[in-house]
C-alpha cells in the first residue's frame, strides 16, 4: 500500500482566503491588546486596534486596487472613516535616483506616532511587490525612540508602496509638536523564493575533505553544548570549495558536500557548504535540507557556521547534520530554500515634518 | 530567528496547521477555531525558536495540542461527513485512502497525519505529541495497519 497517496491527496485541502482574512484579524486584536496591555496605554487602545485590524484587511483583501501616494489614504477613508479622520496630513516628499518619498500623513497619541511613508518609483520598472527599507531607515527625534515599520500595500500600476511606521518616545515623552526626521538609505526589491530539488548526488559524497581555518562570521545550533562549543571558537574549519559547484540559483552555490570529522563529535558528519553572493547588497540566505524520495521525511541540520568569502562581501554557510549517519545519508536527496534579491537601489531620501494633530 | 509578522506566517504555515486539524477533527469550522487559536498562542507566547524548522515544528505541536483538547470537550456535534470533505476539495484522486484514514482511530490517525502528510520524522513526532520514539513507531505500525485495514474492506 502506498502511504505516499496520502500527501498528494490532500494537497489540495487549504485554508481559503477568507478563513486566512479571519484568522489575521483575529491575529491583530490580538497583537495589539496584548501590547496595549503591556504599555498600559488603554486610551490608545481602540484607536490603534481599529487601524491595524484597517490595515491588515487592506493588506489582506485590497491588494490589487490603486494605493498610490494618498490612495492608501483614500482607501481608509472608504473603508475605515472613523481611523483615517485621527491622520492629519503632511505630504511632505523629496526625490532621489528617480525614487520619491513622501510622508502622507501622521496621527499621534501622547508618546506614540504612526505615520505612512509612499515610495515610489517615478521612471517605473524598478521595484516590485516584495521591495522593503532593508532596514536602512532612520528616524531622528529630540527623544529616544523605538520603532517598527511595515508594508501595508503596494500598487503595480503606480510603483508605489506604502509602509507604516510607528515609533514609540522612551519615558513617555510626547511627541505632539516635535520635529520628526525620517530618511531612508536602501530599498530591496526583487525578492524571489526557492525550495526544490538540488543536483547533489548523495551517493558520491566524499570523506576527508581539505578545509581550511576561517573567521567565523556566525554560527548557530539547536544543540546548547554544540552550540558552547562553537561559541568558543574564534575560527572554525570550513571545507574548501570543491571543483564542481552546483547553481540552484542565481546568487547561490554550493560549493561543497563531504564527510567530515569534528564539530560535536569524532565520528564523521555530512557538511553542507553554500556560497551566498554580496549579502550586504543583497539580503540573500536560506538553507539546505535533506528529504527522503519515498516517505518523504525530512532531516534538517543541526548546526551552521558562516565566514566571509575572499571577496569580502559574500559568505560561506557551513551545514551540519548531526542526526544522520553517513551510511543512510545515501537514501536522501538534498533540498535547498533560498531567498534571493537581484536589486539593491541606493539613495538619500529624507523629510524632515513636524508631528501635529 | 528573526521574528515573522503573522500574515507571512498565515501565508507560510497556515495550510500546514488546517491539514492537520481539519484530518484530525473532520470539521471545517472547528479546524479554522484550531488554526487561529495556535497564531494566537503564538503571539501570546512569543517563543524563542532557533531555526524555521523549530517554529514550524513548534507550530504543529501547538496546533495537534489544541485539535485533542477540542475533540475531548467537543462543542459542535455534527463532524462533516467524509463525502463532504472529499466534495469540497475536490479529492476524487486517490480520495480512497483520505476517507479510511480519516475512520482511523485519533491517535493513530494523529501520527499517520504528521508523518505522512506533513512529513515529520518519528524523533519529530516524539518530541510534538509528548511520547517516546518507540510508541511513534509501535502507533505508526499499528495505524498503518488499521488503514490498510478499512481501506480494503471498503474498496470491496
Amino acid at each position: 500500500m502506498d502511504y505516499n497517496l496520502l500527501r498528494e491527496c490532500t494537497d489540495k485541502i487549504k485554508l481559503s482566503d477568507e478563513m486566512k482574512k479571519e484568522i489575521a484579524v483575529a491575529c491583530a486584536e490580538k497583537t495589539i491588546s496584548t501590547a496595549t496591555e503591556n504599555r498600559k496605554l488603554y486610551r490608545l487602545k481602540k484607536a490603534a486596534l481599529t487601524l491595524t485590524v484597517a490595515c491588515v484587511f487592506i493588506l489582506v483583501t485590497l491588494p490589487v486596487m490603486a494605493v498610490s501616494s494618498g490612495g492608501f489614504m483614500d482607501l481608509l477613508y472608504r473603508y475605515f472613516p472613523e481611523i483615517a479622520q485621527n491622520f492629519t496630513p503632511v505630504q511632505l516628499s523629496c526625490e532621489d535616483n528617480g525614487i520619491k518619498m513622501e510622508v502622507v500623513s501622521i496621527c499621534i497619541q501622547d508618546n506614540k506616532a504612526q505615520f505612512f511613508i509612499a515610495v515610489t518609483d517615478l521612471q517605473g520598472g524598478r521595484i516590485d511587490s516584495t521591495v522593503d527599507l532593508f532596514d536602512s531607515y532612520d528616524i531622528n527625534t529630540r527623544y529616544d525612540t523605538t520603532a517598527h515599520c511595515q508594508k501595508v500595500s503596494y500598487d503595480e500600476k503606480t510603483c508605489t508602496a506604502t509602509f507604516m511606521i510607528e515609533i514609540v518616545a522612551d519615558n513617555a515623552k510626547k511627541l505632539h509638536k516635535e520635529y520628526i526626521s525620517f530618511s531612508v538609505k536602501q530599498l530591496l526589491t526583487g525578492k524571489n523564493t526557492f525550495e526544490d530539488k538540488i543536483d547533489i548526488n548523495t551517493a558520491n559524497i566524499t570523506h576527508n575533505p581539505p578545509t581550511v581555518l576561517k573567521e567565523k562570521r556566525g554560527w548557530s545550533s539547536t544543540d546548547e553544548r554544540l552550540l558552547k562549543e562553537l561559541k568558543e571558537q574564534d575560527k572554525a574549519e570550513m571545507l574548501m570549495t570543491q571543483a564542481e559547484t552546483v547553481w540552484p540559483v542565481d546568487g547561490v552555490t554550493i560549493t561543497a558536500a563531504d564527510y567530515k570529522e569534528g564539530v560535536g563529535c569524532t565520528d564523521e558528519n555530512l557538511h553542507i557548504q553554500v556560497l551566498y553572493d554580496n549579502i550586504r547588497q543583497t539580503d540573500n540566505h536560506g538553507y539546505v535540507y535533506l528529504k527522503h524520495p519515498q516517505t518523504g521525511n525530512i532531516i534538517m541540520p543541526q548546526a551552521s557556521i558562516s565566514a566571509f568569502a575572499e571577496d569580502g562581501v559574500s559568505s560561506y554557510e557551513e551545514y551540519i547534520f548531526l542526526d544522520i549517519q553517513p551510511q543512510h545519508v545515501p537514501e536522501y536527496e538534498v533540498y535547498g530554500w533560498f531567498i534571493t534579491c537581484d536589486t539593491l537601489i541606493t539613495g538619500n531620501w529624507t523629510v524632515n515634518f513636524r508631528a501635529e494633530k | 530567528m528573526e521574528k515573522d509578522s503573522y500574515v507571512n506566517l498565515i501565508a507560510q504555515y497556515g495550510d500546514m496547521l488546517y491539514r492537520i486539524a481539519i484530518v484530525i477533527l473532520k470539521n471545517q469550522m472547528d479546524a479554522q477555531d484550531a488554526v487561529q487559536s495556535t497564531f494566537i498562542k503564538y503571539i501570546e507566547k512569543s517563543p524563542r525558536l532557533a531555526s524555521r524548522q523549530h517554529l514550524k515544528r513548534w507550530l504543529a505541536k501547538v496546533c495537534t495540542n489544541i485539535c485533542i483538547d477540542m475533540l475531548r470537550q467537543r462543542k459542535r456535534q455534527a463532524d462533516l461527513h467524509i463525502e463532504d470533505i472529499g466534495a469540497i476539495y475536490c479529492l476524487e484522486e486517490s480520495s480512497g485512502i483520505f476517507d479510511a484514514l480519516i475512520k482511523v482511530e485519533e491517535k493513530f490517525r494523529i501520527v499517520l497525519t504528521l508523518h505522512y502528510i506533513e512529513g515529520y520524522s518519528v524523533d519529530e513526532i516524539a518530541k510534538i505529541i509528548n511520547r517516546t520514539p518507540s510508541a511513534v513507531k509501535m502507533r505508526l505500525k499499528k495505524g498503518r495497519r488499521l488503514l490498510k485495514e478499512i481501506y480494503e474492506r471498503e474498496m470491496c
